[in-house]
């Protein structure tokens, strides 16, 4: 999950959009991350520096919908690539090649295959990129001291304003409950 | 990595949880298999094709197992050139396939003889007459026929234009004006007739037996093909097929013994020093295995048809090798977990699933050199490869379907594209049964394909019977009583390997 975009009006006073808590340890983190996902949370993420082997299991969270995206990139480009050789060879512009037949399908199948893993990956890239909202040009974490190493050396835990079981007191008291080093809030 | 910079690793004292196996009671049903290839000559020899129909048999059960050998072999290779961690605990095994090379040489022998004694029933280029012509060969290569009962004649009225045609049957097609101008080439480049591809085309008729040869009618005429055998002497010949084979075994068997023997000696010194010099030795060793295997191929496979040739086809079987290896690694490593041999958390599911992600990876590989063989093939529509397609119905012409094109069709779906959607899925990868029940098809499709690639040379019907599997069953029983006998010496799991550690944590992101 991540942090919806900000709307700031300019004189709006700044409000809390989410809880960033800051670990040291991969172990901390999976501890931390767990809380979070029994307390019922469902708005929130954490960061590291490295992959973090089992922080999937530990977040609770859902297989991505990505590998459908990319097999209906693939089979997009599969009928594509046919329809393409079709259209081309046997609609638009027969023409005799080697004797060939007008639709041969072994000559072109290398066409198919590499429209097919084309928009495979268009669809992997592109897929990607929208499931998380990228890109983002801003983003208030980046404002906080604690966000600062995590791509150094530190874990942090992110909880948005937007969950619906967001509650500044209650959510702070879980977060500290959770022997963070510390406990920061993030405005717009 | 500074771990490996002392002599004792620190993991080394880090022993995995596997335990040894008891050999001695899988050996005995094993070896007793091997009981089974008496039944199999004895059931050939009674048939049409006598003793040749079990060469033939055993060069498929051959093929199959020494695929395995060697895939393993190749495994461990990759292994080390790569520092693999997480394929450690799954590495003696591997191992121990590998080490069932010298089983291997000793099941290669029977083929030695058949080419030294059997006077080129199987491999044609082996007959001592090789340049002796069989009667109805000759009048074939001065003649181009006049008759052709299958093509309609509308085929012939269009060559006017020009077009190549798609196969060779059709290019020395006996319409009369084809047939004078195929004549006047004949003359033009009379200096070299002998070079003449000449191709017959009764091969809708019964298989026939020339002279002792064999004869897939209609594909390439004996006289062809001893035209090319003879040109292909000197390499094609029974003093130096042996000493390859020797070559050959004495490069598998002594890296095989290297890898295995250097990674036991690990399990009690825990040395780091032998996981460098395996790593050093991998580059080497897969230089050797690329050579070999491509060189190996060639002259246990191709070589049956001697006229024909694609030099990609030690890489169709390497992948063979590839698919093979890594379907039995997965039903090995399940079988020994489901024993408890191995612990489950040593073999874990997340080591299972990486086999499963090669497995898969291997079967778009194999269609994908198997595609480019066969599409370089039919798009140049030379007749001296072509033929070798036809043989087996891979053709898009309807008039060269044969027995062996529904093989031929079912391989594409079989081969690629049910396993491909199969084992797409990371469910069915981390599901221990799915997984083997796909390891399971590859292995069968796995000999269909080596079914496909070597039986057309002998038989243009299909043939399969109890002689292909009694000889599948003794040949694995002999390869199965090796594995067991050489896995029951030590511990099945590598111990005190330095990335042991690492292998244990291994996890799937």
């Amino acid at each position: 999950m991540v942090l919806g975009m900000p709307t700031k009006k300019p004189d709006a006073p700044s409000k809390v959009v989410a809880l960033i808590a800051e670990f040291d340890s991969v172990d901390a983190i999976l501890a931390a991350a767990e809380k979070v996902r029994d307390a019922g949370y469902t708005k929130w993420d954490t960061h590291s520096p490295f992959p973090v082997h089992g922080i999937d299991d530990a977040m609770g969270i859902k297989p991505t919908i990505l590998p459908w995206l990319v097999l209906g990139g693939g089979i997009t480009g599969l009928l594509g690539g046919l329809g393409l050789a079709w259209y081309a060879n046997v609609f638009e512009y027969p023409f005799l090649t080697s004797g060939k037949p007008e639709f041969s399908l072994p000559a072109n199948i290398p066409v198919i295959f590499e429209t097919t893993v084309l928009l495979s990956a268009f669809g992997a890239v592109f897929g990607m990129l929208g499931l998380n909202r990228l890109p983002w040009h801003y983003n208030p974490l980046f404002k906080k001291k604690s966000f600062s190493r995590v791509t150094n050396d530190r874990f942090v835990v992110v909880i948005e304003a937007a969950d619906p079981i967001f509650d500044t007191q209650r959510t702070t008291d879980l977060l500290n409950s959770l022997s963070p080093i510390c406990v920061e809030e993030v405005e717009d | 990595m500074t771990e490996q910079e002392t002599t004792q690793s620190p993991d080394a004292g880090k022993a995995s949880t596997a335990g040894k196996l008891t050999g001695g009671k899988l050996c005995i049903p094993a070896v007793g298999a091997i009981g089974a290839l008496v039944p199999a000559i004895i059931l050939a020899a009674v048939g049409n094709y006598g003793l040749t129909r079990f060469m033939f048999a055993y060069i498929i059960a051959f093929a199959f197992f020494l695929s395995i050998s060697l895939g393993a072999l190749f495994f461990v290779c990759i292994q080390h050139i790569s520092r693999a961690a997480w394929s450690v605990t799954s590495r003696r095994v591997a191992e121990v396939l590998a080490m069932t090379m010298p089983v291997m040489a000793i099941a290669f022998l029977p083929i030695a003889a058949n080419v030294w004694l059997g006077g080129g029933d199987v491999y044609p280029w082996a007959a001592s007459h090789a340049h002796h012509a069989p009667a109805q060969g000759e009048e074939h290569a001065d003649t181009t026929h006049t008759t052709d009962d299958h093509a309609p004649a509308a085929d012939h009225a269009e060559p006017a234009t020009g077009h190549a045609s798609l196969t060779a049957r059709d290019e020395y097609a006996p319409d009369e004006k084809k047939a004078a101008h195929a004549a006047d080439t004949a003359s033009v480049v009379h200096a070299a007739p002998a070079q003449e591809v000449v191709v017959d085309e009764s091969h809708t008729e019964p298989a026939v037996t020339l002279d002792g040869h064999r004869h897939i009618p209609g594909v390439i005429d004996p006289h062809t093909e001893e035209i090319y055998t003879a040109k292909k002497a000197a390499y094609l010949n029974v003093p130096f097929f042996i000493a390859r084979w020797v070559i050959y075994f004495a490069v598998w068997i002594g890296l095989s013994f290297t890898f295995w023997k250097k990674s036991v000696e690990q399990d009690t010194t825990g040395d780091v020093q032998l996981t460098r010099f395996m790593e050093r030795l991998s580059p080497l060793a897969i230089v050797l295995f690329a050579v070999t295997v491509t060189y190996a191929t060639f002259d246990l496979i191709m070589s049956l048809s001697p006229a024909w040739f694609s030099t990609i086809f030690g890489v169709y079987y390497f992948a063979g090798c590839m698919l093979s290896i890594f379907a039995v690694l997965i039903l090995v490593l399940s079988f020994l977990r489901n024993k408890g041999i191995i612990d489950k958390d040593t073999v874990s599911k997340e080591h299972l699933h990486d086999h499963g992600k090669f497995l898969f990876g291997f079967v778009v590989f194999w269609a994908y050199i198997a595609f480019s063989q066969y599409m370089l093939i039919w798009y140049a529509s030379l007749p001296e490869t072509t033929f070798w397609f036809v043989a087996r119905g891979a053709t898009t012409v309807s008039a060269d379907f044969n027995s062996w094109s529904i093989v031929s069709i079912a391989m594409i779906f079989c081969n690629f594209f049910i396993p491909f959607i199969g084992l797409m899925s990371r469910h069915i990868k981390r599901t221990n049964a799915t997984l083997q029940f796909w390891a399971v098809w590859l292995l069968v499709f796995h000999w269909v394909d080596l079914w496909w690639l070597i039986m057309p040379e002998m038989s243009v019907s299909l043939k399969v019977g109890l002689v292909e599997i009694l000889t599948m069953v003794g040949l694995g029983g002999l390869f199965v009583a090796g594995a067991v006998w050489v896995g029951s010496l030590n511990a099945i799991v590598p111990q005190k390997d330095p990335r042991m550690t690492e292998s244990l944590a291994f996890k799937n992101m």
